[in-house]
């Protein structure tokens, strides 16, 4: 037998019950839903493209003031890592944060920096974009980085070859 | 109160407190996160959901089943074979002798209404239920339709969702190596000594619902009387008291979700009360039906008995069929 009678249970001691189930009532639940609703704005073809055009182009800036003490083999490489550190540490919409990171990451020159016209003109087009592009644009290069990346150096190379300007 | 039995819908609404990893399988060491196919105007989108078998045992098997026992004061004295029937629903392992023992169905309704309501199989026989238990169905703008068309009052649906992506990230752990982080404790000479190269250093990750992202899922009941509903909640708020975890990885944090109650035609307190002096009522009948119906019967072999037919040695027919 499973359950020996010569051994009966000792008398249990009741279980306490847990306290009630939180009940929510139609506005507490609008409340709790509001929590999850999208921005109001929904991101258009245009601005996709906008956004994964103007990722090209930073990367192509990174490699133009990539530090001059760095390995060029390690260029694409350290990118990646720079924009992978970037994303980590800057959870929101401060894209003069995250572009600092990049260039600390890949040891760019202060004085080149700042003689960059064309990273200059992209600060100032990320000061004009409203928040809720800036933080898609972050949350682009966090899910799409080598993809970033790669087309990040194709357009530096054309760059390179003066196809196109910086 | 409600006299008769009835049948009733209830809609959870789960947050997640911490990141939900409630896996469906791994690529190389990437677990990859349970998903549910989605036809939508754009296409075949697979969205992050709860699959009601674990929803049905974290929720409520388990957190039931244990209460029973604890309540019982049977720690420790239950086989695996009753233990497989209350937190797994049992095995059919015997022939079945063909026919419904309607009393024992009965019994066991009456004395468990959570066997009642989550059915089962005894040895030789399969014992229906009465709780439909929904998938946990993301908070997202894919799952829209569905949403207006589960929640009581779908008005209070913002004018757009987020997408089910945006709810969806990643974590990465390392399982240490003691070659590298306590080497000075390991012995010096021989295999698998301090210097020997056998590094097992993993590193692992998987994808996670993030925290803050919301299930919708619910349970019908049907035909139920007060006393299932009441099995229902107190499981539900037994699971809550200890973690409410769901999926994986809760060792590590992952899988708490909060639940709150959206709908339901009933009275919380009347029906778990009515559920737990119920229970503790018919403890000992409960007990010795547990008992009874997991017996097992002599070990012929043990015994010095041959198998031969039934009416040869005078066996009890009616239960022929459990032995041969």
């Amino acid at each position: 037998m499973s359950i020996p009678e010569s051994s009966p249970s000792p008398d249990p001691v009741p279980v306490p019950v847990p306290p009630d189930l939180p009940e929510m009532d139609t506005e507490s639940f609008r409340r709790k839903l509001a929590g999850l609703a999208d921005p109001d704005r929904t991101t258009g073809m245009t601005e996709k493209t906008e956004i994964r055009e103007t990722a090209s182009r930073f990367c192509s800036i990174l490699a133009y003031l990539f530090g001059r003490d760095l390995g060029r083999l390690t260029l694409s490489s350290r990118i990646d890592s720079a924009l992978e550190s970037a994303c980590a540490k800057v959870s929101d919409d401060d894209l003069d944060r995250f572009v600092t990171i990049c260039l600390d990451h890949i040891q760019a020159d202060a004085a080149q920096a700042a003689a960059c016209e064309p990273l200059r003109q992209l600060l100032e087009t990320f000061l004009v974009r409203p928040p809720e592009w800036r933080q898609e644009f972050l949350h682009y290069i966090g899910t799409h980085r080598l993809a970033v990346v790669v087309r990040g150096k194709a357009r530096w190379d054309l760059v390179k070859n003066k196809e196109i300007e910086l | 109160m409600n006299e008769g039995p009835r049948s009733i819908v209830i809609v959870c609404y789960s947050e997640a407190l911490s990141r939900i990893t409630h896996m469906s399988g791994t690529a190389g060491n990437e677990a990859l996160i349970w998903r549910e196919g989605l036809v939508t105007p754009r296409g075949v989108r697979t969205i992050p959901a709860l699959s009601g078998n674990a929803l049905r045992y974290r929720t409520v098997r388990e957190p039931g089943a244990r209460w029973l026992i604890r309540e019982y004061g049977l720690t420790g004295r239950l086989t695996l074979t009753q233990l497989n029937f209350l937190f797994h629903g049992g095995n059919l392992t015997k022939k079945s002798n063909g026919r419904e023992d309607t009393n024992r169905i009965a019994t066991y309704q009456r004395l468990f209404p959570l066997g009642r309501l989550l059915g089962g199989t005894l040895p030789d026989q399969i014992l229906a239920g009465s709780l439909d238990t929904w998938i946990g169905e993301l908070v997202c703008q894919e799952n829209r339709d569905y949403l207006e068309a589960v929640l009581p009052d779908p008005k209070v649906l913002p004018a757009r969702l987020r997408p089910a992506e945006s709810f969806v990230s990643g974590y990465q752990y390392t399982r240490g190596d003691a070659a590298r982080t306590v080497p000075t404790l390991a012995r010096l000479k021989g295999p698998d000594s301090a210097g020997s190269d056998s590094s097992n250093l993993m590193i692992y990750s998987g994808q996670a619902v993030l925290r803050g992202a919301a299930f919708v899922h619910g349970f019908t009941l049907k035909n139920v009387s007060e006393l299932e509903i009441g099995a229902l909640i107190l499981s539900l708020r037994l699971w809550q008291a200890a973690g409410g975890t769901i999926g994986g990885q809760a060792a590590r944090g992952h899988g708490r979700l909060a639940l709150s109650l959206v709908a339901g035609d009933f009275d919380q307190n009347e029906a778990v009360n009515a559920y737990v002096q119920h229970a503790r009522s018919v403890r000992s009948e409960a007990t010795a039906w547990l008992e009874s119906v997991f017996a097992r019967k002599p070990d012929a072999a043990a015994e010095g008995k041959t198998r031969t037919a039934p009416e040869s040695v005078g066996l009890d027919l009616e239960n022929a069929g459990e032995d041969l």
